[in-house]
């Protein structure tokens, strides 16, 4: 089992005339980072950021397997990711979506494997185009779309948004257990909204520019 | 062990077997791409017909309408490649799993095909009502295929540019016309010549020149215009 | 540096003057329209020479991702479209006299009409952008794009169709088909315009460079 870790260094972040967050850092190897903060404090840009989908205006992400830092196109699989802005091809179904983004990540999954990710959060029975599916189906989607490719780190933004409680019990479990051997970074505007976590790291409103790290 | 990893094509096909996918299921767009094409096939054989042209100009203008009717029915589906990502938000997840280079790869690769179904069902019909004549099918053949990929691989690439700005359907025409011109032009002299059956090669190595410099400019670029 | 820049002023008037005053109109010209030769040649040449500097410009922000460069850029692209518009201008004056009308889609005039479309292009495709770096993004990619495929517009595809334009200076026969003085004034006035295109670069991004740092200080040094 390959160990994992992702670095965060005084990661910056600002638009022009709106600076967002200055001097954020942290390191994980495993178990759950939450990272907590009202709308617009920069969470969302920042799980973008570790992601690989924005770029800092300063400071680095660093994510390692096994001792090794990973290139930038590495880090596309290795670093699973969903957030509220996720959305798939609403003539596809749940399964065909799955399907395509790993053929087209280079890692294609096996009937098997998607069926069994689709089952770990509670839509294995979900058939049709995905245009037909609930806000809380979509969402469900998202977290299935994060552990597609086998990643070594896990970034979950709003995670349990629109899902109800089975949802969230099937999402706690995954993360939990996904948790044991790897990095979990989540984000939420409130530390009730997510499982458990073993460090939080707050961000204090708009344009404040700092994070505050507590455990 | 380290497992086999498909390779680039195989990851751009996958790209243009769900943009076939999605167009296919859809099918209104399909149909209305090839509804334009009937249409404006019609009214030129109505306007024009068979003998409707001056002997000595007819080989000129029939090429040159034939390349409207190909260049505007493919013009409206070629900007949707990449504006529909963004459109719909599924352009995000695309970025996180693969580079730009890949998706571009396989939307040009959709959008050639598109573009081959519609000349495939075009030329002969156009052949038919105005009685146009080719005496060089494989300097058709040629000239249809160098000619389909330059128009792909240049209205890709600028529909990937546009998705990431706004107003997009006014701003793909404006940006990808004055590129396409100089595609455009020697596409119609080598359909010339291939009607005439005499084909000296001038068009057509130009037209290659011409998609080996776009193809070469689009892969180095395609990051840049598509990731952030 | 300072200097140069005054004497510009001198050089390009001793030049229109040249102009006018010593070479013999050409053979085969109607009166004296072949003096438009010292004009619009060299604004063609400008407005070719801007969009290469735009996109080399545009790849050194590619690779630096330096404000700087961009400015530069977009700079060079306006002057680009100025002087597309003075060599549409100064043909057409050219084309009446010769064959009586001003526009006649001969595909050398059609081309430089295309770069104008393409160039105002490159500004509404920036125009839609809100963020800077993704404007320069879009900006820089489109320029070296374009940049890449502007040889076939102005050299390649003029060719391969018939043409009434006189024959150029780059022909196929390799050969400058000009008398001295002619030859002298020819290139002479292209150095001029070239001059002058470089000074007003030189304007245009330095009073862009200002409003970037005039922004900058309005929102007390951040972003």
């Amino acid at each position: 089992m390959a160990s994992a870790r992702i670095e965060a260094i005084a990661l910056e972040k600002s638009f022009p005339g709106r600076p967002l967050f200055a001097d954020v850092s942290f390191a994980l190897d495993r178990g759950v980072l939450a990272i907590v903060g009202p709308n617009g404090s920069g969470k969302t840009t920042l799980v973008k950021i570790l992601a690989g989908l924005l770029t800092p205006t300063a400071g680095t992400v660093r994510v390692e397997r096994d001792g090794r830092l990973l290139s930038a196109e590495e880090r596309r699989s290795a670093v699973g990711w969903s957030g509220p802005d996720l959305a798939f091809y609403p003539e596809l179904t749940a399964r065909e979506n799955l399907d395509f983004f790993g053929r087209v990540a280079g890692r294609p999954a096996s009937f098997e494997d998607i069926r069994s990710l689709l089952g770990g959060v509670g839509l294995a029975e979900a058939g049709g185009p995905v245009e037909h599916f609930s806000t809380g189906m979509k969402q469900r989607l998202r977290i299935a779309f994060a552990f597609l490719l086998r990643p070594d780190v896990v970034l979950l933004d709003e995670p349990l948004s629109g899902v109800d409680a089975d949802g969230r019990r099937a999402v706690a479990a995954l993360v939990a257990d996904a948790a044991r051997t790897m990095p979990v970074v989540l984000a939420a505007t409130a530390r009730e909204e997510l499982p458990d976590a073993t460090e939080v790291l707050e961000f204090a409103g708009r344009n404040t520019g700092q994070g505050k790290r507590y455990k | 062990m380290s497992e086999r990893r498909p390779g680039f094509f195989s990851r751009a096909w996958a790209v243009c077997a769900k943009d076939a996918a999605q167009e296919l299921r859809r099918r209104v767009a399909i149909a209305s791409i090839f509804f334009f094409a009937a249409t404006a096939l019609a009214l030129v054989s109505y306007a024009v017909g068979p003998f409707g042209l001056p002997p000595e100009a007819r080989s000129r203008l029939d090429a040159s309408l034939l390349w409207v009717i190909l260049f505007f029915s493919a013009a409206t589906s070629l900007p949707r490649a990449f504006v529909r990502e963004e459109e719909t938000g599924t352009g995000l997840g695309l970025r996180k799993v693969a580079p730009g280079v890949v998706v571009l790869a396989g939307k040009a690769l959709f959008n050639f095909l598109l573009f081959l179904a519609i000349a495939v069902l075009s030329v002969p019909a156009f052949s038919v009502l105005l009685e146009w004549q080719v005496r060089s099918p494989a300097g058709l053949a040629a000239v249809v295929l160098l000619g389909g990929w330059g128009l792909s691989i240049v209205s890709t690439f600028l529909s990937a540019l546009v998705a990431r700005a706004g107003q997009r359907n006014v701003l793909f025409l404006d940006v990808s016309i004055p590129l396409l011109v100089p595609l455009l032009m020697p596409a119609i002299a080598a359909t010339i010549q291939a009607s005439e059956g005499a084909v000296d090669g001038t068009p057509l190595r130009v037209l290659a020149a011409y998609d080996g410099a776009a193809t070469c400019a689009a892969y180095l670029l395609a990051a840049v215009a598509w990731e952030d | 540096m300072k200097l140069l820049k005054l004497l510009l002023l001198p050089f390009m008037g001793a030049v229109v003057a040249a102009a006018f005053l010593w070479p013999e109109p050409a053979k085969g010209f109607l009166g004296e329209s072949s003096r438009i030769v010292f004009f619009h040649v060299p604004c063609a040449w400008t407005a070719a020479l801007a969009f290469l500097v735009a996109a080399g410009y545009s790849v050194a922000w590619l690779v630096k991702r330096q404000p700087h460069f961009d400015e530069v850029a977009e700079a060079a692209v306006r002057l680009g479209l100025l002087f597309s518009v003075l060599t549409l201008v100064t043909g057409s004056l050219f084309a009446k006299i010769m064959w009586g009308s001003y526009w006649n889609w001969d595909p050398r005039e059609s081309s430089y009409l295309l770069l104008v479309f393409l160039y105002s292009a490159y500004l509404f495709l920036r125009a839609a952008v809100d963020d800077p770096e993704r404007r320069a993004r879009i900006g820089s990619a489109y320029a070296v794009f374009a940049a890449v495929l502007m040889p076939f517009l102005v050299f390649v595809a003029p060719r391969v169709t018939a043409s009434l334009h006189p024959q150029t200076v780059i022909n196929p026969q390799g050969k400058i088909l000009m008398d001295t003085p002619t030859r002298t004034v020819f290139f002479t006035a292209l150095a001029a315009f070239t001059a002058l295109f470089f000074w007003m670069l030189e304007i245009q991004s330095r009073l862009a460079r200002l409003d970037r740092e005039r922004a900058k200080s309005a929102r007390g040094g951040a972003g």
